[in-house]
């Protein structure tokens, strides 16, 4: 038995790690959730946007019909729900393949649940740059337990597009990214800046779930 | 220092139950047919080697319903996660010995 050569540890290991990447590439399901989010943070832009053009002129009949409290709280009820539906989503995945991942470690949940309201606290921001501050943690939790490059790439490259879009010399920058493309006007400068990390999550969803075992 | 082969286990080693260890190792808990599917295993094999791994304490059953469906999910255990990283170290060392690079 414990006569072993170096070819048979050698394939032995080579099965394993193919078991490894295999069992991985299952249990992954973080798609829907990336297009979830991507989809939430397109349409409070489109809202916000709604919601400033009804502002003008002031004090006119539609001025007070959507209040910017409303649209923190289609952010806030969207991110509630986008993180129940997350951990359902994941619970369905796992019976479905047979292969659960352990979204619902209550280190992961309880990290979130300390960094969230302590993060609103400390950063001078609130609305939609908390909110994109939100999904970023969201999104690390979500890479931890996952364990994939794919996803640790997409949450790489959301938090490049969400700092320009927190600091207001980026949404400059953004701004006139879109006028070259000749898609600026369409929508005001900060729910412009929503649209770079929205159009990162929709991407790496998108690609995900193209991946992802049916 | 002990030859590497010294520090195989004979519960782990077979290949089949390093299969299930390293699977289970990858998620939260894992079932019993996906188990079945991907080492091409039949029932009754899968049933003995869960039976051996089970009785050294390396992974725990959790007897479950899927609807009317019964399910079986298998669980890692502290002490399985143990023993497959000790029997994977102990083959890369076996590997390097002989003048390999392994790479987990």
């Amino acid at each position: 038995m414990k006569e072993h050569s170096y070819d048979a540890a050698d394939h032995l290991l080579d099965e394993v790690r193919a078991l490894r990447g295999r069992a991985r590439a299952d249990r992954h399901a973080f798609g829907y959730p990336l297009v979830f989010f991507g989809t939430l943070t397109v349409f409070s832009a489109i809202l916000q946007t709604i919601a400033d053009a009804l502002r003008f002129p002031p004090g006119g009949a539609l001025a007070h019909l959507l209040p910017k409290e409303f649209v923190d709280m289609v952010w806030v009820s969207g991110l509630i729900a986008g993180t129940g539906l997350t951990v359902w989503h994941y619970h369905r995945h796992g019976y479905r393949t047979g292969i659960q991942t352990a979204v619902r470690r209550p280190g992961v949940l309880g990290g979130l649940a300390v960094a969230v309201p302590l993060l609103s606290l400390l950063l001078p921001f609130d609305g939609a740059p908390f909110h994109l501050l939100t999904i970023g943690l969201g999104l690390v939790a979500l890479a931890c337990v996952e364990h994939s490059r794919h996803l640790w790439i997409a949450v790489g490259l959301y938090a490049a597009a969400v700092v320009p879009a927190v600091a207001s010399s980026g949404i400059h920058l953004y701004e006139r990214l879109l006028e070259r493309s000749g898609l600026d006007g369409l929508l005001g400068p900060r729910e412009t800046a929503l649209l770079f990390p929205a159009a990162v999550l929709l991407v790496a969803g998108l690609l995900a779930l193209r991946k992802t075992r049916p | 220092m002990t030859h590497p082969t010294g520090r195989l286990s004979d519960v782990v080693h077979q290949r089949h139950r390093l299969g299930i260890l390293a699977i289970a190792d990858e998620a939260a808990r894992v079932e019993f047919t996906y188990l079945h599917e991907v080492l091409e295993l039949t029932r009754g094999n899968l049933n003995r080697h869960l039976a051996v791994l089970e009785e050294a304490g390396l992974i725990v059953l959790e007897k479950g319903y899927d609807g009317r469906r019964p399910k079986t999910w298998i669980v890692i255990t502290d002490e399985g996660r143990a023993a497959l990283s000790a029997e994977l170290t102990a083959l890369e060392e076996l590997i390097r010995r002989h003048g390999g690079r392994p790479h987990r």
